[in-house]
């Protein structure tokens, strides 16, 4: 009996981790899209690394979408998957499966959209404006990753169905 | 003898309902089991499917719109700028000589002319003031394949010519030559074309979007099929508006034409 407790103990721990991970990604994430932001919304020059081309990713045409700064789409999204997953955590708390599986199936929807948005930028970047930002790449690196994460606990989460 | 178990249970009453019990009960079992895994292997199914189409729509996508949006490369385009004398027109005003060339920009016979034998002419001739050069456009491989991309890159010239800069923007198209096929020459090209060549590009894009030379191009070919033009590169002399076709052979014996009209018809010279 005592080895089971453990076990079970060991897998809420490592879960407690996992959670703790991805909620730390979104909020680097906010982090990066907030620093865009507010970069963009009060004409402030970006912090670049020697020779990076942060201003001139930021003001090419690409960096608007429907007349949005993209910073500003990132942070709304980096925001709401934050939200989700403190939402996932409460609610997987109170062992509703169900509608964690469910919240879990919007996770990897969200941000594999995220993910394919990213990358469309990624390639405009490299291969058309042809200069690369290290804020952008951070985001993707962020995105990517979590993807990956989150991906995995829906892959798992099925067996609790 | 009835049978007992270490803690003095009697076992030997395991009767035959009880076992058609536990066996109908591990059934049941086995086959919730199985729906089961079957189901995690849908919901699984279901996620790589989702991850799959997406990321295949997503590089298609992305693709096309690099595609689409990475500027189109030229070589050779001008360090300086040629400025057309007159509409598509260059050398002197004072020239009584002109070569007229009628020809198509995916032409690969007017490309082999400009290849073999132009920068000679120009060079001997036109940069001495001798002649002027005067540039038509004749939309031939449009009737050949029976689309209309050397109208819409005869239409690019004339925008550029507005700009006073025809002669570049055809200059550049030869150079930067893409054959004959149909979707060489897109509105794309021509406007990176514009870029590279130092256009105003709101001139030229609005110009080239209007297609505010569509008819000119059209009337432009209709007057050359009046004079007997059916081919490119077909060329004219035009000595102080008298045009008589000459026949392009090589560079040595179109230029002895050419200085043959100039000796008679040398350029005026202004006291």
């Amino acid at each position: 009996m005592s080895i089971n407790t453990n076990t079970v103990q060991e897998k809420k721990n490592s879960g407690y981790l996992y959670d703790l991970l991805i909620i730390i990604l979104c909020l680097a994430g906010v982090g990066v899209a907030g620093y865009l932001s507010y970069t963009r919304l009060f004409a402030q020059a970006i912090i670049c690394v020697e020779g990076g081309g942060c201003e001139t990713v930021n003001n090419s045409q690409y960096a608007l979408l429907l007349g949005i700064p993209v910073s500003f789409l990132g942070l709304a999204t980096y925001i709401v998957l934050t939200g989700l997953v403190i939402t996932r955590w409460l609610i997987a708390r109170q062992n509703n499966i169900p509608l964690t599986y469910k919240l879990d199936w919007t996770l990897f929807v969200l941000s594999l959209g995220s993910l394919v948005f990213s990358s469309y930028l990624m390639a405009m970047s490299l291969f058309v404006i042809k200069a690369t930002c290290i804020w952008c790449l951070s985001s993707a690196a962020i995105i990517t990753v979590l993807f990956i994460l989150l991906a995995i606990r829906l892959w798992h989460s099925v067996e609790e169905i | 003898m009835a049978q007992q178990n270490q803690s003095g249970k009697d076992t030997s009453t395991v009767t035959p309902s009880s076992s058609r019990n536990n066996r109908n009960s591990k059934e049941a079992s086995s086959k919730k089991e199985a729906i089961r895994q079957r189901q995690l292997k849908r919901r699984r199914n279901q996620i790589i499917l989702v991850g799959i189409g997406v990321v295949v729509v997503a590089i298609i996508g992305i693709f096309t719109v690099v595609t689409l949006s990475t500027p189109t490369s030229f070589n050779n385009i001008p360090a300086s700028p040629t400025q057309d004398t007159d509409y598509l027109t260059i050398g002197s005003a004072n020239a009584q000589v002109a070569l007229i060339e009628y020809a198509d920009v995916r032409c690969p016979a007017c490309k082999s002319y400009f290849d073999q034998a132009e920068s000679s002419i120009r060079d001997t001739f036109v940069k001495t003031g001798q002649i002027k050069y005067i540039f038509r456009n004749y939309t031939v491989v449009d009737d050949i394949l029976r689309d209309t991309d050397s109208q819409r890159g005869a239409q690019g010239i004339r925008c550029a010519a507005d700009q006073k800069r025809g002669w570049d923007f055809r200059d550049s198209m030869y150079t930067n030559y893409r054959g004959e096929s149909t979707g060489v020459i897109t509105d794309k090209v021509l406007k990176d074309l514009a870029k590279a060549l130092d256009l105003n590009q709101d001139q030229f894009n609005s110009c080239l979007d209007t297609s505010k030379y569509k008819q000119a191009v059209a009337d432009e070919k209709t007057v050359a099929k009046t004079k007997g033009v059916s081919g490119t590169p077909t060329f004219f002399l035009s000595i102080n508006g008298n045009e008589q076709e000459i026949k392009y052979t090589n560079y040595e014996d179109i230029k002895s034409k050419i200085a043959a009209a100039v000796q008679q018809n040398p350029p005026i010279t202004k006291k």
